[in-house]
Formats: C-alpha cells, sequence, structure tokens
C-alpha cells in the first residue's frame, strides 16, 4: 500500500473535450506540493475532481487514491468521497456556514474527527487550532460569526477548521488568495508547518505569481490541463537606469492626509516625503492599509492634503488654484489598480482619450486628435479598433493597456502608478510591467510606483520607500535594500517575496487604528514597551538609507512585547 | 493580444445590453407584454359602462396614466434631492435624506389624500399630492445612487485626466446615474397607482364623465354591484403584479454590483 496522495492518470472532462489530461502526481505524507498554472489551466477543476466533487455534467477518468484507498476509480466519481481528507475552497467565505459561530462550526468538525463533544475541550481545541494559524484573541472570537471576521481572520478560520477533523490530505484551492503577500506567506508556512508535523499530505494550488512555492517542498506546474515542465523565466527588460543627474523635480515634504470623522479628523498619512529627479523612479512599498494608495494620490491633488508640501517644477502643486492644477495635470497623470473602473462603462476607449486631449492638449486641433488617439494605443501594444470599444469589451490586460494610453496621451512627464497590476496575472502581468518600463526608459518618465509586491518594487523602483500604517518607515536603494533591509517591516516584506522566513505574524493594521507608539509593535519580534509609547521617526543608518524603528539594531528575537 | 469579438455581448451598445438583460428576465417581458395588451386592448374595446369585463379594462390604462404622471414627477424631484445633496454634502445632505427618511414611515395614501384637499379634489391637485407623497421614500435610493457614482474610480480618474467637474458631473456621473435612478425610482409607480385608485375610491381625482380603476371600485361598493368590484380589483391587482414584473426587468438591467 502506498502512503499518502497517488494519482494516476486521471482525466477530467466535458463532453468530448478534456479539461485535464492524464496527469499523474503523488504527494507523500508531511510532504507539501504546490501545483502552479495560470487562470483556466485546471488547477480548480483537478482538486475537486480529486475530492469527488467535479462540477455538473463534468466526468472524471483515472485513478487517484489516499493511503491506498480509491478516491475515484474511473467513471463516475463517488457520491460520498469519505472522511480522511478535505478541500479548502477558493474563497475563505464559502468554507465557513455564515448564519453559524465559530464555535458551532468546530464543534462540528471536531466531532466529525473524533474529538468528542465535551464543550470545554472542544472550544479549548479549537483556539488552539485558531492560534496555530495565526489568530490573536482566538478564544475570544469563537463566539463570532464568520461575516464579523476581517478577511485576514476568515482565511485563519477557514485553513484551522479545514484541520480540525485531522485529515491524512489537504487540498487547498488558492489559500490565503487576495491577502497580502507578507500574511498570505506567514499563513501558508504555519499550514506547511502543520503538514509536516502531523505527518498529512498537502496539495495546494493556485497562480505562478501567488507565492504559494514559499510553503512548498516540491512545485508542479499545469498548463492547458497537462502537468508540464517548469517554464524558462522570461528575460526581463532593465528596470532603473543609472542614477539620474540634476536637481529634483518632484519634492514632497511632511505630507499628511487626514478625513474629518464627526467632530475629529482621521489621520492615514503623515510624514511622508522624499524627492525625485527627472527620469528617476521611486517605488512605494507596503501592505494594504499602510498609506502608499492615499500617498499617490495625495501627489496629484486627488485626495486633498491636510499638511505638508508638494513642489513639482518649483510650484507648489497644494497651494495653486483648480484651474492652474487642471492645467498641470497634463505633466502628470496616474494608472489606477483597477483598469475597468477608472473607465466610464458608457464610453468608448477613443472617447476617453480624446476627452483627456481635449482638456489637457488644448494645442492639438480637435481633428488630429483621432490620429494622437491612435498612436498612443499603438505604443501601448494596442490595435486601434480598441478606440471603438467600451470597456466591457476589452479583457483586463487590454483594459491595463487601455488605461496606459489614456495616462500617456498628453505625453506626461510623471507618472504616478497606484498597484496598476493588482487586476491581472501570470503573463499579463509581466507582459504589461515590461511595456510599462521600456516606456519609461524611452519617454524618460518620473516614475511613482505604488505595490504591495517586494519584488516588483526592487524591480522598478531605482529607491524604494517602505509604508506602514500611513508613515514612512525605510527609504534606501533598490540595490542595498534586499542585503541590508533594517526594519523588521521592510524585511518581511522581503521574505514573502523570496518565500522565505522570517514572516510578520497577524494581520496589517489600518493607520486609523494606530493609538499611539510604533504600529508594527503588536506583529514584531523586536518590539519592547518603549514601543508602545513613542512613534520612532526616519533616521539615517547609511548613505541614502533611512529608517524608522528604535531597535533596528537589535537582533532578531530579543524583543519583549511586555 | 486580441481584442474581444465586436459580437461579443459586452461590445454591444449599453442600450442593447440592457434590452437583452431585460428579456431574459421572463417574468419582465410578461409583464410589459401585458402591460402592453393592456393598452391595446381599451383602444379597441367598446365604451361599455356597465360591462364589469370592459370598464376596469378601459379604465385601467387613465389610472396607469395618471400613475405614470404622478410617479414621474416624483421622481424627479426626488432625483434633483438626490443628487443636490449628494453634491452638497453636509448638513443639507444629513437634513434632506434624514427629513425624507422620516417622512417617508407616515400613512402615504392618506397623506396624498389629505394633500389633495389641500391642493384640489381633482386629478391635477391629486397628481401633485401623490407625487410629493411617492417622491418621499425615493429620495433615499436616488442620494445613494449618486453617492457610489461619485465615490466611483471613473470619477477620480476622470479628475486624473484634466477633465474639469462640470463636465464630469453631465457627461459621466448624469448619464451612468439615469439608468440606475430609473430602477430606483421604479418602485413609486405602483406605489403611485395604488395611492390613485385609493384616493379615487374615496371619490378624489374624476375627470367628467371618465373615471379612473379608484372611482369605478368606488361607484360599485355604493351601488353594491360585488362583480364590478372584484372585477376591478382584480385589473388592479394584475398591473401591479405586471408593473412589479418589470421593475425586476430592470433591475437585472443594471449589473449586480451596481444595483441600487
Amino acid at each position: 500500500m502506498t502512503a499518502g496522495l497517488t494519482v494516476t492518470g486521471l482525466t477530467v472532462g466535458c463532453g468530448t473535450r478534456a479539461l485535464v489530461d492524464r496527469v499523474g502526481l503523488e504527494v507523500a505524507p508531511g510532504e507539501v506540493v504546490a501545483l502552479l498554472g495560470p487562470a483556466g489551466s485546471g488547477k480548480s477543476l483537478l482538486l475537486r475532481a480529486l475530492a469527488g466533487l467535479p462540477p455538473p455534467g463534468v466526468w472524471v477518468e483515472g485513478a487517484a487514491a489516499l493511503d491506498g484507498r480509491a478516491l475515484t476509480g474511473g467513471g463516475e466519481a463517488p457520491e460520498n468521497p469519505g472522511p480522511g481528507f478535505v478541500l479548502i475552497p477558493e474563497r475563505a467565505s464559502a468554507a465557513l456556514v455564515q448564519h453559524r459561530s465559530l464555535a458551532d462550526l468546530f464543534a462540528e468538525a471536531l466531532a466529525i474527527g473524533g474529538h468528542g463533544t465535551t464543550i470545554v475541550p472542544v472550544l479549548q481545541q479549537a483556539a488552539s487550532l485558531l492560534e496555530r494559524m495565526g489568530m490573536t484573541g482566538a478564544s475570544r472570537r469563537l463566539a463570532l460569526h464568520p461575516s464579523d471576521l476581517s478577511d485576514g481572520a476568515l482565511w485563519r478560520a477557514a485553513l484551522a477548521l479545514a484541520l480540525a477533523a485531522g485529515p491524512r490530505l489537504v487540498l487547498a484551492d488558492a489559500p490565503a488568495d487576495g491577502l497580502d503577500p507578507s500574511v498570505r506567506a506567514a499563513m501558508l508556512d504555519r499550514l506547511a508547518v502543520w503538514a509536516r508535523e502531523t505527518g498529512a499530505a498537502l496539495l495546494i494550488a493556485g497562480r505562478p505569481d501567488a507565492g504559494l512555492d514559499v510553503a512548498a517542498c516540491r512545485v508542479l506546474h499545469l498548463e492547458h490541463g497537462r502537468l508540464v515542465p517548469e517554464p524558462q523565466p522570461r528575460p526581463r527588460p532593465v528596470a532603473a537606469d543609472a542614477a539620474p543627474a540634476g536637481p529634483p523635480v518632484l519634492s514632497v515634504r511632511d505630507l499628511a492626509v487626514s478625513f474629518p470623522v464627526g467632530p475629529t479628523r482621521m489621520t492615514v498619512l503623515e510624514g511622508a516625503g522624499f524627492e525625485l529627479a527627472e527620469g528617476d523612479t521611486l517605488a512605494l512599498l507596503g501592505e494594504s492599509g499602510s498609506g502608499k494608495s492615499i500617498f499617490a494620490r495625495a501627489l496629484l491633488r486627488l485626495v486633498p492634503a491636510s499638511a505638508g508640501q508638494v513642489t513639482w517644477r518649483g510650484r507648489d502643486l497644494l497651494s495653486c488654484d483648480d484651474a492652474t492644477m487642471r492645467g498641470l495635470r497634463r505633466e502628470m497623470q496616474m494608472l489606477f489598480p483597477d483598469a475597468r473602473s477608472a473607465f466610464d462603462p458608457l464610453r468608448t476607449i477613443g472617447d476617453h482619450i480624446a476627452e483627456s486631449l481635449a482638456a489637457l492638449r488644448p494645442d492639438i486641433p480637435k481633428a488630429e486628435r483621432s490620429t494622437f488617439v491612435t498612436n498612443v494605443l499603438r505604443k501601448v501594444g494596442l490595435p486601434s479598433s480598441v478606440a471603438d470599444c467600451r470597456i466591457g469589451a476589452l479583457t483586463a490586460a487590454e483594459a491595463a493597456r487601455a488605461a496606459l494610453a489614456r495616462a500617456l496621451a498628453p505625453e506626461p512627464r510623471l507618472l504616478v502608478c497606484d498597484e496598476p497590476l493588482s487586476r491581472l496575472d501570470g503573463d499579463d502581468r509581466a507582459a504589461f510591467l515590461d511595456r510599462l518600463l521600456e516606456l519609461r526608459r524611452d519617454e524618460h518618465l518620473t516614475l511613482v510606483y505604488a505595490t504591495q509586491d517586494a519584488d516588483q518594487a526592487l524591480r522598478v523602483g531605482r529607491r524604494v520607500l517602505v509604508m506602514m500604517t500611513g508613515r514612512p518607515v525605510e527609504l534606501a536603494p533598490a540595490g542595498t535594500l534586499p542585503r541590508d533591509a533594517h526594519h523588521p517591516y521592510t524585511r518581511a516584506m522581503l521574505a514573502a517575496a523570496r518565500a522565505s522566513g522570517p514572516f510578520l505574524d497577524g494581520d496589517p493594521v489600518p493607520a486609523v487604528l494606530v493609538r499611539g507608539g510604533c504600529g508594527l509593535r503588536a506583529r514584531c519580534a523586536k518590539a519592547r514597551p518603549f514601543c508602545a509609547s513613542s512613534v520612532p521617526t526616519l533616521e539615517p543608518v547609511g548613505p541614502g538609507h533611512r529608517v524608522s524603528c528604535h531597535y533596528w539594531d537589535l537582533p532578531d528575537g530579543h524583543g519583549d512585547p511586555g | 493580444m486580441s481584442v474581444a469579438s465586436p459580437d461579443a455581448p459586452a461590445s454591444l451598445s449599453p442600450v442593447r445590453v440592457a434590452w437583452r438583460r431585460f428579456s431574459s428576465e421572463r417574468p419582465a417581458a410578461v409583464g410589459l407584454l401585458a402591460v402592453l395588451g393592456l393598452l391595446v386592448a381599451s383602444l379597441l374595446l367598446p365604451d361599455d359602462h356597465h360591462s364589469p369585463v370592459v370598464t376596469p379594462l378601459v379604465t385601467a390604462p387613465l389610472s396607469l396614466a395618471a400613475a405614470f404622471a404622478a410617479a414621474l414627477m416624483g421622481i424627479l424631484v426626488a432625483s434633483a434631492i438626490g443628487v443636490l445633496a449628494a453634491g452638497a454634502g453636509g448638513w443639507f445632505e444629513r437634513a434632506a435624506t434624514g427629513l425624507a427618511g422620516r417622512l417617508s414611515i407616515l400613512p402615504l395614501p392618506l397623506v396624498a389624500v389629505a394633500g389633495a384637499v389641500a391642493f384640489g379634489r381633482d386629478l391635477p391637485g391629486l397628481l401633485i399630492a401623490i407625487a410629493a407623497v411617492v417622491a418621499l421614500p425615493a429620495v433615499g435610493p436616488a442620494h445613494a445612487v449618486m453617492r457610489g457614482l461619485m465615490r466611483r474610480e471613473l470619477v477620480t480618474a476622470a479628475h486624473a485626466a484634466g477633465v474639469p467637474p462640470r463636465r464630469i458631473l453631465w457627461r459621466h456621473l448624469l448619464p451612468n446615474a439615469a439608468a440606475r435612478l430609473a430602477v430606483a425610482g421604479w418602485p413609486a409607480l405602483p406605489r403611485a397607482l395604488v395611492i390613485e385608485c385609493f384616493a379615487g375610491f374615496l371619490g378624489f381625482g374624476a375627470v367628467g364623465g371618465a373615471g379612473t380603476l379608484g372611482t369605478v371600485m368606488g361607484n360599485a361598493a355604493a351601488h353594491g354591484d360585488p362583480v364590478m368590484l372584484a372585477s376591478a380589483a382584480a385589473v388592479l391587482g394584475g398591473l401591479l403584479l405586471a408593473l412589479h414584473s418589470i421593475g425586476r426587468g430592470l433591475l437585472a438591467t443594471v449589473a449586480e454590483e451596481e444595483r441600487p
């Protein structure tokens, strides 16, 4: 009898078409295997077939066995897949019954796993599993319903619940999808540690850029329903040139943004600043809620700043009137995270670009605008026919390029990008970034690029400004940051991108929830009581390198949160 | 990179996409056909004031027209208040939406009748009163529609592209709001129909010799004609069912994530 999961010649099809074609794989007890593939490659279908839950109208052939016992033996999938394995679906909310409390859900799962139904041991076991998945205050949260949980907590609960019955095989479809890379990496690491300790086989599926290899012993690649050898890495164009000379064209000092909430104001960004020379590039790196998006928008006065100074070519953007600012927008443009939602669905792409030209380039005669529209679409790699399409007719990749065309149409000098790859995946993501960097180099654009992916930040920016809870915590040249990051937050983000530890525990804390002191103290291994009383300031630690941490020079693991 | 096929549904004009979505809702299509059938029947049938079958069918279009006029006025007023409140923000937004919300919990048919007493017992006076009361519950949805649109990324992107605010309002916000406001305001039509019939039952809104469904029911009740009363009530019920089915179809024309 072979231990673990054994899959032989598994084929899943619909009608006469095979969607998953003769897949064979093995996952030994305690082994973690990542199954990577682009959208539509058949990953989810494969997992569902293994779990005996193929979609209606889909047939399954081939054999799959867990510890020698058949999971599917050809023909129709078994009605009752039987105990011993669990499928974690793509959305965490789908794994949890919404109208029942976590305690109820765990009681049921633990009873299935033979852990009894006595309430106190069940609650203790549930809290232990939640803590194992990194949930803080687990015993207090057992009374909550899934709808009361944040996305991060929801995923922790879904993973812990899946492990409650003590399965020998866990099939996880895009686990922790949608979470920050740093949080996802820590969560997957915990899941992998659990699998190795308990001897369970763990098969996790996801996109190639989802960071699943952080936890995996082996990586398999699935394309068009077939297992294929590891794809060759594509050549990347050089991102940053040599350091541009000349005085700064964009200067930001102590920028702050706050919003009125009742009688008080809620501060979401403060103390942010940098300087950029013509043609220079800066990456804003941070988790969700770190303030990088607000920062990017405040630069272009798309959200009102409450304090600070933004100077573009000697002009203070925060003090000029609205008409002057509209005129200056010719020189500074922005890319938004979701290109689709940045376009009016009732108007064509050509209308949008022509509208931008009419507003910002009155020197171009109306009769010549269509030529400009065609040229700028070609420049970003789109055919001219896209000008007549509405945004709903375009794919996500085409929409992202259309947004880039709209931004480049008035021939700006500064491009601010707010996570422009967030709706793309796989090859589309890489191709768009390549084109963006080529255009930046060709047009000698000054670039500010906000992202939550450290790998992207290092590739795009000549310097990286790391944001956390609405404050900058580290500013360093991209060349030195990978080997000489000082802030624990920066190191955790780099670790997540490199698929190696140490990771930060817990979920990102939004700036509005930080009540004095360092916003990382609840998650930081170096935290000491002093961190709660004083906000650290950016201090120089090397040439062009500044860090905001009281104990950046303390070795890891020497903290005392008190 | 290939561009999506021009034959793909997404590349159709927004109006054709909306019609496809509407017609895919079978109850909505049936409801629309029923209302159109009623209008055609009223034109073809003889004006027989004593037939319990013909009379409600002939008078129903007048009730529907009166309700439509009142609902349209009400939706326009509610939309104007909603747009102004969303644009102005601050105390005006809170006061306008708060007041409309509080007033809309009043018994609206009775308020409309009281209003008709003030504006005049004839049809125009009644319509003004009905428009005023059906506008109240529509202010909240209209405000929410505009608020939601103003927060959309397309508005920020238009600002970033240098488009002046007035042009953003006329070229992007209002055209996108129109369909949503129609969906959000559609319940005002059956509501106005019910109020008009209730008022007609009490003797309001009659125009010369022509009656509405409400006045037909009122006369039938006064003269002890249960067959006519039941027949008119059945036509009213069918009409309300058809209108609500059409409203469901209108809701389907707006993408799920954009519904008011």
